[in-house]
């Protein structure tokens, strides 16, 4: 696989281990905080106490000793864009409004942030299934759910390796711009992925023991 | 999710194409994670990143049907909410469907149903350049479903009126019409490739 495409296939969840106190609470606990947080962010009309909440979300993240190099990449998009928010906003509606409409924004995302980084997938995935458990009388099964989320994550890499592959049978042809010559067989190798992934499941006998 | 209205996943057949469905819809997933991180033009300084996400969900109404399609959808929001930097910029987690253009993610779920729905219909009744024009009017009907949401969104978050949250998303008009129409003609050169296997109830 060329370098482009390589970064793209590096995933791994933005949690960091840690034992800090957000590492210590429960997934549960941290969904509802965040929830409740959010709500209160967004009724707040004061400019200075929007900024007093966003500073403090910066500090519950701090406080989830997080190493900043973790943070680089995700803070550089979320800067530019409170940066524009900001000049938008200003020019627009005039400074209270700014300082109160990116002060919300910014205090979302530190506290989903400090969420996102103190908890592991794992974790989130049992949170999801146990969500959705009184789901299960309207036909939602919450093993199958999570099933499909882990299957899609691992998809990523392939669908990612389906493409590379496209566009390096795209650039040995000779036709170099051409999104058709790309999107068509990236699209046939992809379904073709999901049928031998259903024959796979299939094979190992992936649903025959659930009564339904 | 709604149950079908005959429930036949008790038998045998009925059980292997549920089988077979969550792997597509898995697969249609990851297909929007991998064409989100695809990089693509950026807007307002990087600020805003332009990716193909929008073709994925776009094709993956086309090619899904509007069942499994939303499924497909609603696996890749949970990517993103599980904190996978699956979102455009490598971004993951909550933080990114509370931000101002959070929107545009859970717009996809009224996108992909009105894609899905008018394209399952095109696929039913549609052969050669009617199948294309077609599945670019699925494409098209998409947009304003996805806008809909975002806008909103986006005022409600930013604090601005309607009216100027959507002037702000303008630019990016051009570009989805563009890829309406290349999943236009990536579905219908998909379902000449593979009959049998792309369109609903499939």
């Amino acid at each position: 696989m060329t370098g482009f495409w390589a970064q793209t296939t590096a995933i791994v969840g933005v949690h960091h281990p840690g034992l800090s106190p957000l590492h210590r609470i429960g997934a549960g606990a941290k969904a509802v905080g965040l929830l409740a947080a959010v709500a209160v962010v967004l009724l707040v009309d004061s400019p200075w106490i929007a900024a007093a909440l966003a500073g403090f979300a910066v500090l519950v993240l701090v406080s989830t000793r997080v190493p900043a190099a973790a943070l680089t990449r995700p803070l550089r998009a979320v800067v530019v864009m409170l940066l524009v928010l900001t000049l938008v906003q200003a020019w627009l509606l005039g400074w209270p409004q700014a300082v109160t409409g990116s002060s919300r924004v910014l205090a979302c995302l530190a506290l989903a942030w400090a969420v996102s980084l103190t908890t592991p997938l794992t974790e989130v995935l049992d949170l999801i299934s146990r969500v959705l458990r009184p789901l299960a009388r309207v036909g939602v099964d919450p093993e199958q759910v999570a099933m499909t989320i882990a299957l899609a994550i691992r998809g990523v890499g392939l669908v990612v390796a389906a493409v590379a592959q496209a566009d390096e049978a795209r650039h040995a042809r000779g036709s170099r711009l051409s999104v058709r010559a790309l999107v068509v067989p990236s699209m046939v190798r992809t379904i073709k992925i999901a049928e031998a992934l259903g024959e796979g499941l299939l094979a190992r006998g992936y649903g025959t023991h659930r009564e339904r | 999710m709604p149950t079908p209205a005959v429930d036949d996943r008790g038998s045998a057949p009925g059980r292997d194409r549920a089988t077979r469905d969550i792997a597509r819809v898995a697969v249609f997933a990851a297909l929007i994670a991998a064409l989100t991180l695809v990089p693509g033009l950026y807007l307002f300084g990087g600020a805003v990143p332009v990716t193909l996400q929008t073709l994925a969900v776009t094709l993956a109404g086309v090619l899904l049907g509007p069942r499994r399609g939303v499924l497909a959808v609603l696996t890749y929001l949970a990517m993103v909410v599980v904190g996978l930097p699956v979102a455009s910029g490598f971004r993951g987690g909550l933080g990114v469907l509370a931000g101002p253009t959070g929107g545009f993610l859970v717009g996809f779920v009224p996108m992909v149903v009105v894609v899905g729905v008018l394209a399952a219909l095109a696929l039913r009744r549609l052969r050669g350049a009617w199948l294309t024009a077609g599945l670019f009017g699925a494409g098209l009907a998409g947009i304003p479903a996805l806008y809909v949401v975002g806008i909103a969104w986006l005022a409600a978050v930013l604090g601005v009126p309607l009216g100027t949250a959507a002037a702000m998303m303008a630019p990016f008009l051009v570009g989805d019409v563009a890829k309406a129409a290349v999943a236009a003609v990536v579905g219908s050169a998909v379902a000449r490739a593979l009959p049998g296997v792309v369109g609903p109830g499939r």
